[in-house]
């Protein structure tokens, strides 16, 4: 007989045991190299979304100072290094210090900037880019071309072909030099990072004490000519990393690693950052070289990714191949059982072992064949399905793809080497059965040996392990620690299949003591072969906590979500104000109109600050009447405390003093004001802006501009109306600040702030002395009366409580850059919602730090509009038309933050919705594994107690009831299981879910709380239990029949 | 219960069709009186378990008959049959079929429990089934903690515990060793005699055929010759 006919008497003669076969294979081979895949898929997706960062936090920056005429040699040395990069972009910034607007106010500044580069992150909105002057021309008339953003031209009235003339502010015989305009240009996006190197670009002014308006921005060069002294130059180069994949990340990190090098080397410094030692001599002229990049840790942060995500994937695979390995060995082992007449024939015609070796493995191979066959068929298609990747079920390409076959041929050598071991170990036992000794000592060496023992303590470790590397942040992940949570569910189902025995005993118990014999049966047979039935325990118990693992994941995933983009957006929309520019730009006013009214908004003043030894402490300062409504915290990240509690304390001691007020809802504030002895200043062009402070209904301190005052008395106002006021408002002060350079000039000025009159929309309204004399060195001040308060209430969270050494109840002075604030802390809690490190953070209540006396060094006593708000927490009836209006009318660079819309990001981000489809693949494999696998196993066992059950009838049971008994048992069994199952799986899920969560390159803040919806899980038990007992029952009534064949076959034994 | 007579009529079973059917019974009768203990001796092949199975209900004759007391179990349903092996037939099988996870106790309780016996009335039963065995101490050994000889007292006792009219044991002696089948032989025979029960057994090993009341031969599935002193096949008239 030829082999393939062999073969195919072989495979026909059991079709049962065979379909088993083939489906564990390839259900395995399939599922396993399709999850291979999607890690493929996943981590790429990964690895690039973890390199989508703005351009600023993927540059390499050399800074330094250059001498005219020194620019060649370190521009010509920085793009050599930085071109290894990718598709890298290079800016340049030269700036030098600011010159006199001898146009405007005395405060008022020209910003210069010799600019690199700019048509990459810039578009003319008219004019041309400046271009160099020849050397002669710049020399001689001393006019330079420039270009100015739409901003600056318009607050200078300037349009291009205007010229204007600028002072050196140092050396005050230098000559003029002439600007002409020849460019107006509008970033074109505020990431693009030449913005952090010249952030006066995006908004056009800035206003401190002085009024800067610029970039005036140069042709490339220009300072390295005869303009200025010397320049401090900043040179930054930006790769586009939308090109690299996981597989150039090495390449990427080496080429990085490589230009910072050639950059140290070449401006003298150690070529390690922040190594020490002697720097070798400097090769270029430049000063104070610096060389800093993010791009290395970007670059191992996106490698980390790739490494978590495997990782995560490893668990599922794992236990997908351990479930499909279980379910073969049963069907081989039910085909061998089959097939023991025809072995047993075989040998007594004198077959070798090695001949029956060889005869499994032509089996095996036709098997193997058939589910290569059907993997390279399914799995490109079902990796595409589960990644929501685009394309067509399968392409020719497809089976060529080498990551297929390096996920699939170990597998099926796998499924050979088992299917082939198991026949040959049945024939084996087998022969072996007439002692009986062979298989009892094999069940006793696998319990004897500790397998089990030894699995839970690796998992175990490996799960501390896990746990160190998930809140250290390691940068390896080692072979241990990757298969963690697979070891730990392989080791805890084991466990349980320890348990299962004695767990067995104990239920059946209830069974035996009674009269009839179909209880007693079932239940002797559960409690005292429950450790024979290992495999199909396995198999039910590693379904149902694959299952429990997956849908776990699956909600704990959608609540992780939901938590860290509430977290990070901290109110349903959060309005963040665009880069500087005040409130002139009506940002609070329009989030108070978009919000439905000042109860549904809080103002909040954020900053970033050392303090008490640690850095990144971000303090918020929020209305704290109606943060309480617009923020909800997840409530365990609050300690003992509510949200609404919390937000009450920080109340307590709202007080804002006195103030005059002004009545109704007004539009203009006029005031009578002059500055006493101001005459002296005259030769400084004199005209001091003024402010006035209005404290409104909510107790926010707004101030707002008056224009230049004189010593003359005169009528200054401001416009009340397109502000975030609400009324009643009372004004509390006015105040004018004074350069520090006239304290330095004119020392021997005294000067005096005197409001003689306050009108509002016209009618004067009695001040009756509220305004007292307040001034200091900084600024001349009339302030109201103060709020009799000492410390501001603030919530901490426990780690600056601890490094303030400050718990509730303490009261501490914290140095909050802009003023000193002394605080009594009403509150410790684990983290607050946007803190930029969110275990590091302060929360107070904004109008009750605006409230608090600021004491002068003279002892005078104001309030102080110092913390001007920059986001709003809001808190719209409808968040989306909310946020489409703020985008739309909100002015430039304004960014609303939607909560709904973080949430929707996040669930499409690739690496959540792939290891989401991967899970659920997972899931639906195990379930027909298991199915498989206890088809099998039943068939098995109603062979193997087919003796049993021929005495039975010899007995007088009929043979349905027979069938109905050991149907009863098969049911307990997998009744049983599958609960223990469920607690196995619950157990995993919450060791393991964690760790599979937060492969998306998001910071899991607040931690991850593990999900487990009692609904779905018992939904997925209810039909597991179903498909299984549909299984068994189909099952047992093919292989209960001829019995009585049986019996007189001869000896029932 | 008391033993019961039994008669057998003409009994025909053929297995398989045409070329390749075997006929093991041809024409098969014999009768056995209330409490008689009748050794049915031949050859391996020669139609003794065949005829035991068409006795016992677990097989169905082609034709003739077989009556047990006044019922014909020839034309019984299966669950008359089924009801029949329940009570007033017992098996004795040659490998014990002892289910090897229950204790003895429990083998020999497997009867009542079909039958469902109270619990109390059960427990004592199979206490007394097992001490007429001789098996008091064993009651809560498993099958492979038992020697070949009290597996088969086990077998006996369970067989006995229904209290059954006709005992059927087929070669119930034949995976002993001689001594321990003399000692199963004598044990079966005693308790025929105590309890009056109606006994076949059958056996190809000459020796232990001291013990029955008569002995029949059977050969090529037809009664060839019985002991001396005995009388042989036809009828009952
Ligand atoms: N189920 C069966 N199918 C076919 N032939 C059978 C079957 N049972 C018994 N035989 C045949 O019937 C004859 C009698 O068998 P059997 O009654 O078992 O003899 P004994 O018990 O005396 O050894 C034998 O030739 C045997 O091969
Ligand atoms: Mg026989």
């Amino acid at each position: 007989m030829s082999g393939a006919r062999l073969l195919r008497r072989r495979l026909r003669t059991h079709p049962v045991a065979v379909a088993a076969i083939v489906v564990s294979v390839l259900m395995a081979l399939v599922v396993v190299t399709a999850l291979q895949l999607l890690a493929a898929a996943i981590t790429e997706a990964g690895v690039r979304s973890t390199l989508d960062v703005p351009p600023a936090s993927r540059s390499l920056v050399l800074a330094g100072s250059l001498k005219p005429g020194d620019l060649d040699p370190v521009d010509t040395a920085f793009r050599r290094a930085v071109q290894r990069l990718p598709d890298v972009t290079v800016t340049r910034v030269g700036t030098t210090t600011t010159r006199a607007l001898p146009s405007g106010a005395a405060t008022d500044r020209a910003f210069l900037a010799d600019v690199a580069g700019i048509d990459t992150a810039a578009d003319l909105t008219d004019g041309r880019w400046p271009v160099a002057p020849d050397d002669a021309a710049a020399a001689g008339d001393g006019t330079v071309e420039v270009a100015l953003p739409q901003p600056a031209a318009e607050a200078l009235g300037l349009a291009v072909g205007d010229e204007l003339e600028t002072a050196d502010l140092v050396d005050e015989d230098a000559p003029p030099v002439t600007l002409e305009l020849v460019g107006v240009f509008r970033p074109r996006s505020p990431q693009d990072a030449l913005w952090v190197d010249l952030p006066l670009g995006l908004s056009g002014v800035t206003t401190t004490d002085f009024t800067t308006y610029g970039p005036f921005v140069l042709a490339p060069g220009t300072f390295d000519g005869p303009l200025v002294g010397s320049s401090a130059v900043t040179w930054r180069a930006t790769p586009d990393l939308g090109v690299v994949g996981a597989a150039e990340l090495r390449a990427l990190g080496r080429d990085v690693d490589a230009a910072a090098r050639d950059l140290r080397r070449a401006t003298g410094l150690p070529e390690q950052a922040g190594a020490a030692g002697a720097a070798a001599p400097a090769g270029l002229a430049l000063r104070g070289p610096r060389v800093t990049t993010s791009l290395p840790g970007l670059v191992d942060a996106a490698g980390l990714v790739g490494d978590r995500i495997r990782v995560s994937l490893l668990t599922p695979v794992l236990l997908l191949a351990l479930l499909g390995a279980v379910a073969l060995v049963g069907s081989a082992a039910l085909l061998a059982t089959l097939r023991d007449g025809e072995t047993r024939l075989l040998r007594t015609r004198g077959a070798s072992t090695a001949r029956l070796a060889a005869l499994a493995a032509g089996d095996a191979c036709a098997v193997a064949l058939l589910g290569v066959l059907g993997t390279l068929l399914l799995a490109p298609g079902v990796t595409r399905l589960a990644a929501g990747l685009p394309g067509p079920w399968w392409t020719p390409a497809d089976a060529a793809d080498p990551a297929l076959w390096r996920a699939l041929l170990p597998l099926v050598t796998l499924a050979v080497l088992v299917t082939v071991a198991t026949t040959l170990w049945v024939g084996r036992a087998a022969r072996g059965a007439t002692t009986g000794a062979g298989r009892r000592r094999g069940a006793r060496f696998a319990a004897g040996s500790g397998l089990d023992l030894l699995l839970v303590l690796l998992g175990a470790l490996a799960a501390v392990q896990l746990r160190r590397y998930d809140t250290a942040g390691a940068t390896t992940v080692d072979p241990l620690t990757a298969a963690a949570p697979a070891l730990v569910v392989a080791g805890l189902a084991v466990v349980c299949l320890r348990l299962l025995p004695p767990v067995a005993r104990w239920v059946s118990r209830a069974g035996v003591g009674r009269a009839g014999l179909d209880a007693a049966w079932g239940g002797w047979q559960f409690a005292r072969r429950a450790a024979s039935q290992g495999g199909t325990l396995l198999l039910v118990l590693l379904a149902v906590g694959m299952g429990t693992i997956a849908l776990g994941h699956s909600a704990t995933v959608g609540r992780a979500v939901e938590d860290q983009s509430a977290f990070e957006a901290g109110a349903p929309v959060r309005v963040v104000r665009g880069i500087s520019g005040g409130d002139a730009l009506g940002t609070g006013a329009l989030a108070t109109a978009v919000s439905g009214g000042p109860e549904r908004v809080s103002p909040v003043w954020r900053s970033v600050v050392d303090l008490g030894g640690i850095d990144d402490v971000t303090v918020l300062g929020v209305d704290a009447a109606t943060a309480g409504r617009v923020a909800d915290p997840r409530p365990d990240t609050l300690g003992a405390a509510t949200w609404q509690d919390l937000t009450g304390r920080l109340l307590q001691a709202r007080d804002v003093g006195g103030g005059v007020e002004l009545p109704g809802d007004p539009r203009e504030l006029e005031l009578t004001v002059r500055v006493e002895g101001a005459g002296s200043l005259q030769r400084f062009g004199v005209g001091f802006p003024a402010s006035a402070h209005v404290r409104d209904s909510r107790g926010l301190v707004t101030s707002l501009p008056l224009g230049g005052l004189s010593a003359t008395a005169r009528t200054v106002s401001t416009d009340l109306t397109g502000r975030d006021l609400q009324p009643p408002l009372a004004l509390v002060g006015v105040s004018v600040p004074v350069p520090g350079f006239v304290a330095f000039r004119a020392p021997e000025a005294t000067m005096v702030l005197d409001v003689q009159a306050v009108f509002v929309d016209g009618v004067e309204v009695p001040t009756g002395g509220a305004l007292a004399e307040a001034s200091d060195q900084r600024g001349l001040w009339r302030a109201a009366a103060p709020a009799a308060l000492d410390a501001v209430p603030v919530v901490l969270t426990r780690e600056v409580a601890d490094a303030l050494q400050a718990g509730a109840g303490r009261s501490v002075v914290l140095p909050l850059g802009v003023r000193d604030l002394t605080v009594s802390v009403v509150g410790v809690v684990d983290s607050l919602p946007t803190a930029a490190t969110p275990t590091r953070a302060v929360l107070l209540d904004l109008p009750t730090a605006m409230a608090l006396p600021d004491r002068t060094e003279a002892g005078a006593v104001r309030s102080r509009a110092v913390f001007d708000p920059g986001e709003w927490w809001s808190a719209p009836p409808d968040p989306a038309a909310a946020a489409a209006r703020l985008r739309a009318d909100g002015a430039y660079g304004t960014v609303a933050v939607v909560r709904d819309e973080l949430v929707a990001d996040r669930r499409d981000d690739p690496v959540n919705a792939g290891m989401r489809s991967a899970m659920l693949l997972v899931t639906a494999a195990s379930v027909v594994l298991a199915m498989v696998g206890f088809a099998a196993s039943t068939a098995a066992l109603g062979r193997a107690r087919r003796h049993e059950n021929a005495v039975l009838l010899a007995l007088g049971m009929p043979t349905r009831r027979i069938r109905r008994v050991l149907a009863a048992e098969r049911v307990l069994v997998v009744v049983v299981t599958v609960l223990v199952g469920l607690l196995l799986g619950v157990v995993a899920a919450l060791v393991v879910v964690p760790l599979l969560v937060g492969g998306d390159g998001h910071a899991q803040v607040p931690s991850v709380r593990v999900v487990l919806p009692p609904l779905v899980l018992g939904g997925y038990v209810t039909v597991l239990l179903l498909c299984l007992s549909a299984v068994g029952a189909l099952v047992l009534r093919a292989s209960v029949h001829h019995l009585a064949g049986q019996l007189r076959e001869g000896e029932p034994s | 219960m008391i033993g019961e007579r039994l008669v057998v009529r003409d009994v025909h079973r053929t297995f398989g069709v045409g070329a390749t059917a075997v006929e093991a019974l041809r024409g098969v009768s014999l009768e056995v009186a209330p409490g008689e203990l009748v050794a049915v001796r031949g050859r391996s092949g020669s139609g003794k378990t065949s005829l035991l199975n068409v006795i016992g209900g677990l097989d169905r004759c082609d034709s003739g008959s077989v009556h047990l007391g006044e019922r014909e179990v020839t034309a019984m349903s299966d669950n008359e049959l089924l009801a029949l092996r329940r009570g007033p037939v017992s098996y004795v099988f040659q490998s014990f079929g002892l289910v090897p996870i229950l204790t003895a106790r429990e083998n020999v309780g497997v009867p009542l429990r079909l039958r469902g016996v109270d619990p109390r009335d059960r427990e004592r039963r199979v206490t007394e089934a097992l001490e007429h065995v001789g098996l008091a101490g064993h009651g809560e050994h498993r099958p492979d903690e038992l020697s070949g000889g009290q597996q088969q007292r086990v077998g006996l006792a369970r067989a006995l515990v229904a209290e059954p009219g006709l005992l059927l044991a087929d070669e119930p002696t034949g995976q002993l060793d001689s001594e321990t089948a003399r000692e199963i032989m004598a044990l079966i025979a005693r308790l025929a005699t105590e309890r009056a029960m109606t006994t076949l057994v059958t056996t190809h090993d000459p020796v232990l055929l001291s013990a029955a009341d008569r002995v029949v031969e059977i050969a090529d599935g037809v009664v060839t010759a019985a002991a001396p002193g005995v009388r042989v096949g036809g009828g009952a008239g």
